[in-house]
């Protein structure tokens, strides 16, 4: 939801409140004041004595007093959202019905309870309790918080009630925004599905690429190479050397991982996940998208793509920052007329000082790298600029994209603490500049050492319901020294359990098993022998949670397709005491 | 007989230059059009291989520069696809002068055999 949307709905939540609680305390208290002292002054069990805004029982016998407390009870009662008026003490005074729907237990009264003990049953005031920010300034206080234990997302106020400029207490409003937060993801969603759609043809391209590589030198090893030993080839050509049939193993190895890489890109950007930021290069990420890009993008359209040396780091999630490049690039593109005009992307480094603070919306001044997509495409109006990050606005025409992707953008920007600025002049192009802070320290990323592959000599159990991958692994860890026992479905992996006869070391094991996931195996296995290690491979790592992997006794996991010298590395990992030698 | 591949993937250019010479050719590389025009006024290739969508210079300017200088080499178009949208490149590539046209993934045969027909046929 866009500020100005927050703003008026806070207003109009804040007007609503604040007119119940004005009409109690200037019409209503000084009445109900003025009746105690005049006229029938009640006792300390009825009103209280020890803060003035315990709740009042009584029943007022003069009729107008009457009618309006019952007026101002059932306007506090009638409003939707939870209210609380709290002494200092953050004790409940008073409770609308929407706030004993939600927070009464079995019915009791929610009056005299402590807020942090209905809200997080804790005896302390919240960490972040929004009444302590109020406290600190007596300025109104808002924040949007989810909650733990009711699972659901709240817009927050918090107001000071003050008397004599002193604070006596505070009224409370939550806005249940679960709902709007939802649909605020999958708004989320919806523009990255988009952006990967953009990509869509780069991708098929570079898909073909690396078929082209596979399925190409294999064809060349089928070809050159004699079916029988002694036979003589058919087609024309020298006869194929053991460096060649070894060269083209190798391509066709390197193009399968490509493949992965690429599948694993995809996968990490399309998965509907939080925010996963890190320190991040931001220079390949950029890079690697301009590269999608030019392949997507019309022939049409140069793009021109300049990215500095030795840009720092920044605190990001990559999967936002290709989402917001790629956004860019599209609205760029459709913006450029017939499709024939120029993209420049640039990445680079800047330190700014007060003069960007004026010219770019506050920002504050510091270390950023700095993002800039400029067009030549249409460029827009003074009045269309005002309006792009709000959600669903856009000047194209039904059935050309949702208009979301400004919006969506611009969350993300602000998310990662960044600024965005868009100049735009009509008939010339648009320019938007995105501002990153940057960060000075790496995430301890490891060296991407190469290692000799280490060796052992330990028995394992190497569990996969596809035979071929059985006959590859197995043959792959004999030639490191290890004995092998290989099983090809859950109950011939369990049957060298039950025979007790064989010594087994470590338990390698698929997850994906027709009868028996390998989580269930690994959890049979587990209460048999509490003491084997087990290694989980699985294509999804999304398939097993941590807490169920560690219940099931597995030590570690590893993603399909495996690199034979990460699943040796884990292997000596998990079986570290034993002789080992280097390859 | 001469040939220039120009692909920037490099593993396709590799491929390329095996097939080639595995059908018994000189084989020259590039890594994009304005490599592969600079190589060809040195080499003076009898078939050039180009893949479309590439940096620097593309494909379809590629194939209308060789045909503009050298009207009589022989030319093969090669790509991945890609791009949205009503755009067709390998018909533009035999629009602008390319003699046959491959989309990846290729029979390598295939190609070999087509670069041999076009080089005895002309």
């Amino acid at each position: 939801m866009n500020p100005t949307m927050w703003t008026i709905l806070f207003v109009v939540l804040a007007g609503y409140a604040g007119f119940t609680i004005i009409l109690y305390f200037v019409r209503i208290r000084p009445l109900l004041s003025a009746r105690q002292t005049d006229k029938a002054p009640l006792s300390a069990d009825q009103c209280g004595e020890t803060t003035d805004l315990k709740s009042c029982p009584v029943q007022p016998r003069n009729p107008v007093l009457g009618s309006l407390l019952d007026e101002w009870r059932s306007t506090f009662d009638v409003v939707l959202d939870p209210i609380l008026i709290l002494d200092r003490d953050l004790t409940i005074v008073k409770g609308n019905r929407a706030a004993k729907q939600l927070l009464a237990v079995n019915g009791s009264a929610i009056e005299g309870k402590k807020c942090h003990q209905l809200f997080a049953g804790s005896d302390a005031p919240c960490r972040s309790c929004p009444i302590q920010m109020v406290g600190r300034d007596n300025d109104s206080y808002r924040q949007e918080i989810t909650h733990r234990y009711l699972g659901r997302t709240f817009a927050i106020s918090c107001s000071p009630l003050l008397r004599d400029n002193t604070v006596v207490g505070f009224v409370h409003s939550a806005k249940d925004i679960s709902h709007q937060c939802n649909l605020e993801k999958r708004l989320v969603h919806t523009s990255k599905l988009e952006a990967i759609a953009t990509l869509a043809g780069g991708i098929a391209h570079d898909f073909n690429n690396i078929l082209g590589a596979i399925l190409g030198n294999a064809d060349l090893l089928l070809y050159r190479l004699p079916a029988k030993e002694g036979e003589k080839i058919s087609f024309a050509g020298s006869p194929i050397t053991f460096e060649e049939i070894a060269e083209h193993v190798q391509a066709i190895k390197r193009a399968g991982n490509r493949a992965k890489d690429l599948v694993t890109q995809i996968l990490a950007f399309s998965r509907q996940t939080a925010n996963q930021r890190k320190n991040l290069l931001i220079a390949p990420v950029v890079k690697e998208v301009c590269r999608l890009l030019r392949a997507s993008l019309p022939a049409t359209i140069e793009l021109k793509v300049s990215v500095a040396r030795d840009i720092g780091m920044i605190y990001a999630d990559p999967g936002q920052i290709q989402q917001v490049l790629m956004n860019l690039c599209t609205n760029a593109a459709q913006s450029i007329e017939n499709a024939i005009g120029t993209i420049e992307i640039s990445l680079r480094e800047i330190e700014t000082g007060r003069a960007e603070q004026l010219r770019y919306n506050n920002l504050i001044p510091g270390r950023y790298v700095v993002l800039t997509v400029k067009d030549t495409g249409r460029g827009m109006p003074p009045e269309t600029l005002e309006r792009i990050f709000d959600p669903f606005f856009t000047t194209r025409e039904v059935g050309e994209g949702s208009g979301l992707g400004l919006a969506v953008i611009h969350g993300i920007i602000v998310s990662h603490d960044g600024v965005i600025d868009v100049k735009s002049e009509l008939d010339k192009g648009s320019v938007f500049t995105v501002f990153f802070p940057r960060v000075e320290e790496a995430d301890g990323e490891e060296e991407n050492r190469v290692l000799a592959m280490p060796r052992g000599t330990e028995t394992i159990l190497f569990v996969d319901d596809e035979e071929d991958i059985v006959k590859m692994r197995t043959r792959m860890l004999s030639l490191l020294g290890y004995r092998l026992l290989p099983a090809t479905s859950p109950e011939q992996a369990l049957s060298y359990f039950s025979k007790g006869r064989e010594h087994i070391d470590l338990m390698i094991t698929d997850h994906t098993m027709p009868r028996m996931t390998g989580l269930q195996l690994a959890a049979e296995v587990s209460a048999l022998k509490p003491e084997l290690p087990i290694i989980l491979c699985s294509g999804y790592s999304e398939a097993v949670t941590p807490e169920e992997a560690a219940k099931a006794g597995i030590r570690h996991f590893l993603a399909k397709p495996m690199d034979m010298r990460l699943l040796a590395m884990a292997i000596r990992e998990i079986l570290p005491n034993q002789d080992r030698g280097e390859q | 007989m001469r040939i220039l591949v120009i692909d920037d993937d490099e593993q396709m250019r590799t491929l390329l230059r095996q097939v080639m010479e595995w059908a018994g050719h000189e084989v020259f590389e590039a890594a994009d059009g304005r490599e592969g025009m600079l190589r060809q006024r040195k080499e003076r290739a009898d078939l050039v291989i180009t893949d479309l969508i590439m940096p620097e210079q593309e494909g379809l300017e590629t194939i209308t520069s060789l045909k503009k200088e050298y009207p009589h080499v022989k030319i093969i178009a090669i790509s991945g696809g890609g791009r949205i949208g009503p755009d067709a490149y390998l018909p533009a590539a035999q629009e602008l002068g390319a003699d046959r046209v491959f989309s990846k993934p290729f029979d390598v045969r295939e190609l070999a055999a087509t670069v041999k027909e076009l080089l005895t046929n002309g």
